[in-house]
């Protein structure tokens, strides 16, 4: 085996782990605030994929425009998420906002499926240069979907951190009763939650045209990585997410490399369950 | 002792008469009776799934994985070493029920709820990888075909009517042992733990044992039906383990109603006739089926059947229905009570 396999995988692991921490980010973010699992959420970065390629292979526009536009877009459709199959059922049992959001995505996967047919769809990137780093491939495109994908993570701390909307959420999350005693407004909380949410699904989704294509199946799989991922970090865990995410995508990428290119995904799904009986709570969640 | 009929017995006879009666006038050709075999096996799956909703108020991911792993057990045992059908009937459901002791060893001594829905989703996927990726045992995507029929006495079991019947004989045993089993010690308890796990532990009910056996149990049952269909449809592919039929039985239940016997038989027959009412609008059916779904979900959370059930209770002046749109699995109990 040589080094430079190895460093491809890497590579090739770090972008499919940036995808994984910004996919995993606002499943994590959800369900710290809102104790919901949105089974949507895969669906949602489908959706932000297969319109990016509308904008700009039908009506025109140019990769950024296009995807400013789609993630602008989406996270406003993050709203209606809330409104209409989240909302409606937070006084019930957890399981009935699963089966919600299930009817959601197949809404939206079938859906997709009728409009865009099944095929993989193609979207022209705005750069597109191999560039040799050391005997390892790095495509432009690819640097510039790992720099955004840290810049948002980074942006989503700083937000959660530091502004008063940021203070909010997080007291939400952690005592709903609280919160509403001290005069916030959890509904406006729990509205801009999913916004952001559906904002980082939707960007999840241009991006990773960056480096392979647009499919309406492409949601499925991603949902279940992301659960991996969101599990083995500890549920509403966001900053774990980002670790395990990265860890999650550099593992695999080795994992297919050297083991079985078959059961690559499999291997997600043994850890995850592994680490579930071991740690219910997650590598970093508290009991 | 005097035996009472319970009034849900009343509307399911009726139901039931429809059903061996109509497929003699309506159901005329091969294509439509085969529809029917369909409901009575997604109906077995929907109660096995209901076992889990409705009585034990969890929730398993995974279900799928154990109805195609049944149906790919009795498909093997046919295929590659002959054997018959019927004790493929017999083998699936061991084999399911076994694996199910496995796996709900491991996730509910540990779990419960959420987790327990993702630790399910996470083996189901990983089947399903298994069963598409493991060429040499499973057939790949393409699966294994030509799965014998089952014979009785030399004669096949082919024709669509005869295999409707058949499999409607096995659901009414399934329904009648699932409603002695709601009654009995077992059932009590699983009901017990249900409703609060920390009070049942603390009156001496075993609650993770009772559990795993309820788990393992609805996992056998699954896994019979798959066998069923495995042995009409005559052929098993990777996608039977995949989300697709989860979604399917999830529908057969959400639709009929939880906690209730016959509310995913009737959920069943709902879902295969709208499904073929809908065939000509082709794909958009599972569209409209995702509507109907999040409709059913917002607007009739306790199913078809319980509302049904309160109709008729409202129409014989019994006015004793205080919920709607309970919390889910609790609606069960007030269905219980009610019979």
């Amino acid at each position: 085996m040589s080094w430079d396999v190895i460093g491809q995988q890497l590579w090739n692991g770090l972008l499919n782990g940036s995808i994984y921490v910004i996919f995993a980010a606002g499943l994590s973010l959800v369900f710290g605030v809102m104790r919901v699992i949105n089974m949507a959420h895969g669906e949602l970065t489908m959706l932000g994929a297969m319109l990016l390629f509308t904008v700009t292979d039908l009506v025109g526009l140019g990769y950024f425009a296009g995807a400013a536009l789609v993630v602008v877009v989406m996270a406003l459709a993050g709203f209606l998420v809330n409104r209409v199959t989240v909302r409606p059922f937070l006084g019930h049992s957890e399981l009935v906002v699963i089966l919600s959001t299930v009817a959601l995505s197949f809404v939206l996967l079938n859906g997709s499926l009728v409009v865009w047919g099944s095929g993989p769809k193609g979207v022209d990137k705005p750069f597109n240069e191999i560039v040799q780093v050391g005997g390892v491939y790095v495509t432009t495109a690819g640097v510039l979907l790992v720099g955004v994908c840290f810049a948002a993570v980074l942006g989503l701390y700083l937000m959660l951190t530091f502004t008063k909307l940021g203070k909010k959420t997080r007291a939400t999350g952690q005592n709903l009763l609280g919160a509403r005693l001290i005069g916030i407004n959890t509904t406006a909380v729990y509205d801009t939650t999913l916004i952001v949410a559906s904002g980082l699904a939707a960007l999840a989704g241009v991006l990773i045209v960056l480096v392979s294509s647009a499919s309406p199946n492409l949601g499925q799989p991603l949902l279940i990585t992301g659960f991996a991922v969101v599990i083995v970090a500890g549920m509403g865990n966001v900053a774990g997410a980002v670790a395990v995410g990265l860890f999650m995508g550099v593992t695999e990428a080795l994992f297919g490399q050297f083991v079985s290119t078959y059961y690559r995904q499999g291997y997600l799904y043994v850890v995850m369950i592994i680490v579930l009986l071991l740690r219910p709570q997650g590598l970093f969640g508290r009991k | 002792m005097r035996l009472r009929i319970p009034p849900g017995w009343w509307l399911g006879g009726l139901v039931l008469l429809v059903v061996v009666l109509v497929p003699l006038f309506l159901f005329t050709n091969t294509y439509n009776r085969g529809l029917l075999v369909l409901i009575v096996i997604y109906a077995i799956a929907g109660l096995s799934l209901d076992y889990i909703m409705g009585e034990m108020g969890q929730f398993s991911f995974g279900h799928a994985a154990f109805w195609g792993f049944g149906a790919y057990v009795s498909a093997k045992l046919a295929l590659d070493l002959g054997i018959s059908p019927w004790i493929g009937f017999l083998a699936a459901p061991a084999a399911a029920g076994l694996v199910g002791l496995l796996i709900g060893y491991i996730a509910l001594r540990r779990t419960r709820n959420l987790e327990l829905a993702i630790v399910t989703l996470g083996f189901g996927v990983l089947a399903w990888t298994v069963a598409l990726r493991w060429r040499p045992v499973t057939g790949g995507p393409s699966g294994l075909r030509q799965v014998p029929p089952p014979s009785l006495f030399g004669w096949e079991i082919r024709s669509e009517l005869a295999y409707f019947y058949f499999a409607l004989l096995l659901l009414l045993g399934i329904v009648f042992l699932l409603s002695r089993l709601r009654t009995s010690r077992f059932g009590r308890g699983v009901r017990s733990i249900h409703e609060n796990e920390d009070l049942a532990k603390s009156i001496g009910v075993a609650a993770t044992k009772y559990y795993v056996l309820a788990f393992s149990f609805a996992c056998a049952l699954v896994g019979f039906s798959g066998a069923l269909y495995a042995h009409h449809f005559r052929f098993v592919n990777p996608n039977l383990l995949g989300l697709d039929y989860m979604f399917i039985f999830l529908i057969v239940v959400l639709v009929g109603g939880t906690g209730t016997l016959w509310g995913p038989v009737m959920g069943a027959a709902i879902f295969v006739l709208v499904s073929e009412w809908l065939r000509a609008l082709q794909e958009y059916r599972f569209v409209i089926f995702g509507v109907v779904l999040l409709l059913v979900v917002l607007f009739m959370p306790i199913g078809v059947f319980p509302a049904l059930q309160k109709i008729a209770r409202r129409i014989r002046g019994r006015n004793d229905d205080k919920e709607s749109g309970a919390p889910m699995g609790e609606h069960a109990l007030e269905a219980d009570k009610a019979g």
